[in-house]
């Protein structure tokens, strides 16, 4: 059980580095041209300052230069002592009505709720496997290839953010940055959609925006997705901006907003064509110096990240190009083993009718993508936005229907559509104003609706969140009651000898060091049957693994086995044994956990 | 600052109000249905 100052030191290692990068982002506003004002204008610094303190920090941990909360504060306190300031932005916005203003300290309310439990455990299997484990791995040593790891190849813009908490020994904390994308996006897409429908929509939109299953899945982990949301939301919206009159200097943010996506998740690079064809179709040519300049930036920025992985992968492209720019330590075969299984992991015809089912299973379904809902506003009130639209809003649902059709194609799952998403809440705030404008019934149907959405989406809100409140206090008893299995699993590793092999988990909980042995992690272990027992052993052995827990299903471990073909060619050939001193702990269903030492060369002479 | 004034589509009237109205309830409804009274209508 945590005291109170414990949990205000855990509060503040979340808070620190969060309000360091948006300081951070401050210096960018002004050479940007950003007209943005408040809060719209608070997320735009957090979103630039983000971005480059992650290139900051890529460069700080490559050397392996530690970056303690404290430092990362300090920093943006040298920054502010400087004579950075937020400003002042364009004209004023258009008056909001009073309702408007409830609806924004309703939207403040739930950011510090947010915020509050986003600072509980990380339970969310991504983020608990590799997520965390990545960047503990970065902050316990310089940034380089981590064997073992193969996640230490992807992009990991968003992750690095996370590394004044590890550094500071409050991994609870990292999820604070998915919080604040979640604030950020809210925020633009409150100013986005003030700006095209009225002050008093735009509030509503926001408000929502952090109130719909997608947010409030995503703010408490560690996934990188809102990040990539934000940035990539960003990215088209400072184009969009250059295609309706905007000043060139759009161009540049659009730039630095798309290299910023593209460290975060290599996928992400699609939106550079996507943002290149909305300024080309959207009515207002750049010149092609203003391009060149453009895609220098995207060069400049992603620079380090390409010359990182080229560095630890050998393929500054890694993953994708393996067979003409190699696959560095890691098995081609794995790769395409990896791509193959993302698409089965979203079994849905590539078709209309998929594309059909696809679109109403993120709206209203069950979400069976692990990557929460869009709620049904945009559906409902989107529609009504169409209205006589101009070139800019035809270019722009142009590329936004042929990114969806990407998703679509690549991987269907809401997470990995980030950026398109706060469209939709735009366009549904200008769908809804005029539905609302229509006379005093349709302003109830309206409000009706709201109303009982935003109950529904309240009641699983507090659901999810309000148990994580109290898990601030009480992490281990929460874990213990979202997962025991893998606490089961965390005490079995306390007893075992490290490194200490286990099928997959939670990762970030475990006491000791661990090798996961889940092929998709490592990069370079089939832990199934066929693989010869031989190397697979000799392999552990380099990675420096002693003992393994393993899931096994009665009758074994009674009969000298564990079920795992691998560790039973192991055990019958003498090479690994039972330890018959740690009772076995419940894992899922009927399986146990079982500690199994691997039996040194040395003892066996 | 806006570079253009908002979006100012007119307000619906007539059938298409209706209509309108009726598709607003609809998928709404829909939604609470599918989420909490287990109707399996979509994925």
């Amino acid at each position: 059980m945590r005291g109170g100052f414990e949990v205000a030191e855990l509060l503040a290692a979340g808070l620190v580095p969060c309000l360091a990068y948006a300081v951070l982002g401050l210096p960018w506003l002004r050479p940007l041209g950003i007209q943005a004002r408040g809060a719209e204008r608070l997320a735009l610094a957090f979103v630039f300052g983000s971005g480059s303190a992650s290139l900051a920090i890529l460069l700080l941990r490559a050397l392996g230069i530690p970056l303690p909360v404290w430092g990362v504060g300090g920093a943006a306190g040298l920054v502010l002592l400087a004579g950075a300031r937020l400003g002042r932005g364009g004209a004023s916005a258009l008056p909001a009505p009073g309702w408007a203003r409830g609806v924004d300290l309703a939207s403040a309310a739930l950011a510090v709720l947010t915020f509050l439990v986003a600072c509980a455990p990380e339970t969310s299997w991504d983020g608990f496997e590799y997520h965390l484990p990545l960047v503990t791995a970065w902050t316990e040593g310089p940034i380089r290839a981590v064997p073992g790891l193969l996640d230490a190849e992807f992009r990991a813009g968003v992750d690095l953010l996370y590394a004044p908490m590890l550094t500071s020994g409050f991994p609870d904390a990292a999820a604070a940055v998915s919080a604040g994308f979640a604030l950020a996006l809210a925020a633009l897409v409150r100013g986005e959609a003030g700006r095209r429908a009225s002050p008093g929509a735009g509030a509503l939109a926001g408000c929502f925006t952090l109130l719909v299953p997608f947010s409030v899945e995503a703010a408490p982990t560690s996934y990188v997705d809102l990040g990539v949301a934000a940035y990539g939301f960003s990215a088209l919206r400072f184009a969009d901006r250059w295609n309706r009159g905007g000043a060139a200097a759009n161009l540049a943010a659009s730039a630095l907003c798309l290299g910023f996506a593209a460290n975060a998740k290599l996928h992400a690079a699609a939106l550079c064509p996507a943002v290149l064809a909305l300024v080309l179709l959207g009515g207002r040519r750049p010149s092609g110096r203003a391009l060149l300049r453009s895609a220098g930036l995207v060069a400049l920025v992603t620079a380090p990240w390409f010359v990182k992985v080229g560095i630890t992968a050998g393929n500054p492209l890694f993953p994708l190009l393996p067979g003409w720019l190699g696959s560095g330590p890691t098995d081609a075969r794995n790769l395409e083993l990896r791509r193959l299984r993302l698409l089965a992991n979203y079994p849905v015809e590539r078709d209309l009718s998929g594309l059909a089912r696809y679109l109403a299973s993120i709206t209203f379904g069950r979400s069976v993508h692990v990557s929460g809902l869009l709620g049904p506003l945009p559906l409902a009130l989107a529609p009504f936005a169409w209205w006589r639209p101009s070139r800019a809003s035809l270019a722009l649902l142009a590329v936004g229907s042929a990114l969806l059709v990407l998703n679509f194609l690549a991987t269907p799952a809401l997470r990995f559509g980030g950026p398109l998403w706060p469209w939709l809440a735009v366009a549904a705030a200008v769908g809804g104003r005029r539905v609302a404008r229509s006379g005093r019934a349709a302003r109830a149907v309206v409000g009706a609706a709201l109303g009982l959405l935003a109950l529904h989406h309240g009641v699983v809100t507090a659901q999810r969140y309000l148990p994580r409140i109290a898990a601030l206090r009480h992490p281990t008893a929460y874990e213990r009651a979202m997962f025991p299995d893998q606490d089961n699993l965390r005490r079995m590793v306390a007893r075992a000898d490290p490194v200490v092999g286990i099928p997959m988990g939670a990762v970030s909980w475990m006491p000791q060091p661990v090798y996961n042995l889940l092929w998709e992690r490592n990069g370079e272990l089939y832990f199934v049957e066929g693989t010869p027992p031989g190397p697979a052993l000799a392999l552990l052995r380099r990675r420096g693994v002693r003992s393994l827990v393993i899931d096994a299903e009665p009758p074994h471990p009674a009969d000298g086995r564990v079920g795992h073909a691998l560790v039973d060619a192991w055990l019958a050939r003498g090479r690994a044994e039972i330890a018959e001193d740690v009772h076995p702990l419940p894992a899922r269903g009927q399986r146990v956990w079982v500690l199994v030492r691997l039996v040194s060369t040395e003892t066996r002479r | 600052m806006p570079v253009e004034p908002p979006s100012d589509p007119p307000p619906l009237s007539g059938v298409r109000l209706v209509l309108g109205l009726l598709w607003i309830s609809a998928v709404v409804l829909l939604h609470l249905a599918v989420r909490e009274l287990g109707v399996n209508v979509v994925p």
